[in-house]
């Protein structure tokens, strides 16, 4: 049996591990057209020099006893009929299985002067230092967007730039993660820090400076402009179908895949950031677009295409932790339902605000007081009912796994 | 054959001695008096909650699938060659993204916001015969460290699979 897989990011390197450690007699070829396998929700670090690139390396312990082989080269084509995969520089691979876990691209805001140097999207080790190459010249930089990756651009940029701005479409920070209360105590963090924020604004082109070439401003919707030395575009990301959807496989916002992992074209799978999955709480189609998940999903691939029979769970799609600044953030499921209840404790430090629709908790905010989160989404996960008593002790704060059910 | 902690509820009064005890042997001084007076705040790792008219003492599991180590975005959450799972010692460091925080259904991991660091037990505790130091602390035999029957094995894994399914 001869594995090949594309990417080796999360999703492919838990699958190779996994997979070895199933098979350890079946030959692996990774194909990655990066040149290192690295922890990639680490790049701001990198971006804002707080590590070396080296330092983020992921997983460091590959298994060396030569059935593994890695080809550093991009992956053009799949012939499903044939069982092989044409690489850009020509070479042809055959594989018995193939997985394919090529990740997800940045979307682009689409507007003039995306292309001039100094504008940047950060979803690569590549990306981060060039990034910070031109963020160490620059007296001031623009982040556009106010999601995660873009708000943690922002922070590692603060350190090489004193003159920091992001430019939010929507009226509040995180929208996807984050209500108004929590927005604004997100804001208040950043204020803190030094870095400005402005709200209901959408670029509408990047100037370039007197060379044509270079990045020297934002000019907004409004009107406004802007000097930048560099800017981030961080709206968020597309999963990479192409290489599936062209050999014919089914793709909707990404790869689409049977519980088992399994593409729609013969022994090929797909996992990570470019399939899409059934959300546990929402039971549509989503984008997988998370780390635990591709990890989760490189493992669940593994077992599949070993011969055992493991069918993948549904996952709660949204799902995300952070710190910015002193704040630290866990935001998890839905932001509206039928029932909503929120509470500030701490003296206004720490916010509670949680969801119910059919008497189940499908949301959650945690700020300033992360402590106990996985019982909050252990509790969406299992759907079981939440009572009255057990809504209060969420809110305050004072749950224990107990509460959900944990008798050991 | 291994040794697991086990919780026996019913006999827990809430005294918190594991606590303590827990947070001593992860300081620097080793005793509660000389970490107080080094100017060290000890972090325990256990946790005593009240659940209805429970005292419920719970730290790590040690999940055979264990959620944290899938959700750790930087590598630092392993198995190390005990079983213990652990963000020290690893092949990365913790940085404090809370990840593993919000995916623990036992609610065991803390988050140290101001060192960026998630705290969890390590067992980096025991003593010569291999007993975590809350275990031994315990005066009423709540927290026992001895060899698991299949049954209460099987029965954390039923919880923690309707928890994480
Ligand atoms: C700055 C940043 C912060 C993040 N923070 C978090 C976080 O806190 N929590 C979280 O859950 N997620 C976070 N994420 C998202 C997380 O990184 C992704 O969900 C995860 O990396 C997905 O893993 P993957 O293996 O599916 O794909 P990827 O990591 O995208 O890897 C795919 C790999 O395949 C390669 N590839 C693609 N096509 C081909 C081809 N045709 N031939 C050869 N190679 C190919 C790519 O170059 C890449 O190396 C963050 C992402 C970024 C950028």
């Amino acid at each position: 049996m001869k594995l090949l897989v594309v990417g080796g990011s999360a999703a492919g390197m838990s699958a190779v591990l996994q997979y070895h450690r199933l098979k350890p007699s079946d030959r692996i070829t990774v194909i990655c057209d990066e040149g290192s396998f690295y922890a990639r929700c680490r790049i701001p670090e990198v971006l804002g020099g707080d590590v070396a690139a080296g330092e983020i390396s992921y997983p460091a312990a590959m298994p060396a006893d030569g059935r593994l082989e890695v080809i550093r080269g991009r992956a053009e084509s799949i012939d499903p009929v044939n069982h092989s995969v044409l690489l850009q520089d020509g070479s042809l691979l055959y594989y018995d299985k193939l997985l394919v876990t090529a990740g997800s691209s940045p979307v682009k805001l689409g507007v003039r002067g995306e292309e001039l140097k100094g504008v940047f999207t950060l979803r690569s080790l590549g990306d981060a230092l060039s990034t910070a190459e031109a963020a160490r010249s620059a007296r001031s930089a623009v982040v556009c967007g106010g999601g995660l990756v873009g708000l943690k651009g922002a922070l590692a940029m603060k350190k090489w730039v004193s003159d920091v701005t992001v430019l939010v479409g929507s009226p509040g920070l995180l929208s996807r993660q984050l209500d108004e209360t929590g927005s604004a105590m997100l804001e208040r963090e950043l204020k803190r820090i030094g870095i400005k924020v402005v709200f209901n604004t959408l670029v509408e082109r990047f100037l370039p400076s007197g060379d044509g070439g270079t990045l020297a401003g934002v000019l907004d919707k409004n009107g406004g402009e802007m000097e930048a030395g560099v800017a981030i575009v961080g709206k968020g990301v597309r999963p990479n179908i192409d290489l599936v959807s062209k050999a014919g496989g089914a793709a909707g916002a990404g790869i689409k895949v049977s519980n088992r992992l399994q593409t729609s074209l013969p022994d090929v799978y797909a996992a990570g950031d470019c399939i899409e999955v059934t959300d546990l709480l929402t039971g549509r189609p989503t984008p997988s677009g998370l780390w635990p998940l591709a990890v989760e999903q490189g493992r669940y691939a593994a077992y599949n295409m070993a011969g055992a029979l493991r069918p993948y769970p549904r996952p709660i799609t949204r799902m995300n932790s952070a710190q910015f600044g002193d704040l630290p953030i866990i935001s998890a499921g839905l932001r509206d339902g039928e029932e909503v209840y929120d509470r500030l404790t701490g003296r206004g430090k720490a916010y509670r605000r949680l969801v119910f629709t059919g008497g189940r908790l499908v949301g959650t905010i945690l700020l300033g007081d992360v402590e106990k989160a996985g019982i909050y989404t252990g509790l969406m996960r299992s759907r079981r009912p939440v009572k009255a008593a057990l809504r209060q002790r969420l809110l305050e704060g004072s749950v224990c796994a107990h509460d959900i059910g944990l008798m050991i | 054959m291994t040794r697991e902690l086990l919780i026996n509820y019913e006999r827990c009064l809430g005294c918190r001695s594991c606590e303590l005890a827990c947070a001593t042997a992860h300081s620097l001084a080793k005793s509660l008096f000389g970490a107080v007076l080094g100017g060290e705040a000890p972090l325990k790792r256990i946790f005593v909650s009240q659940s209805g008219s429970r005292k419920v003492p719970l730290n790590c599991r040690h999940c055979q699938d264990a959620p944290c180590i899938d959700a750790c975005i930087t590598g630092a959450m392993h198995r190390n060659s005990d079983g213990i799972v652990t963000n020290q010692g690893g092949e990365a460091p913790c940085t404090g993204c809370w990840m593993c925080v919000m995916v623990c259904p036992y609610g065991v991991i803390r988050a140290e916001t101001g060192k960026r660091e998630a705290v969890k037990c390590d067992r980096n505790c025991t003593d010569h015969t291999g007993v975590p130091a809350c275990v031994k602390a315990c005066p009423t035999g709540a927290l026992a460290f001895t060899t698991v029957d299949s049954h209460s094995g099987k029965k954390r894994k039923e919880f923690l699979e309707r928890a994480l399914k």
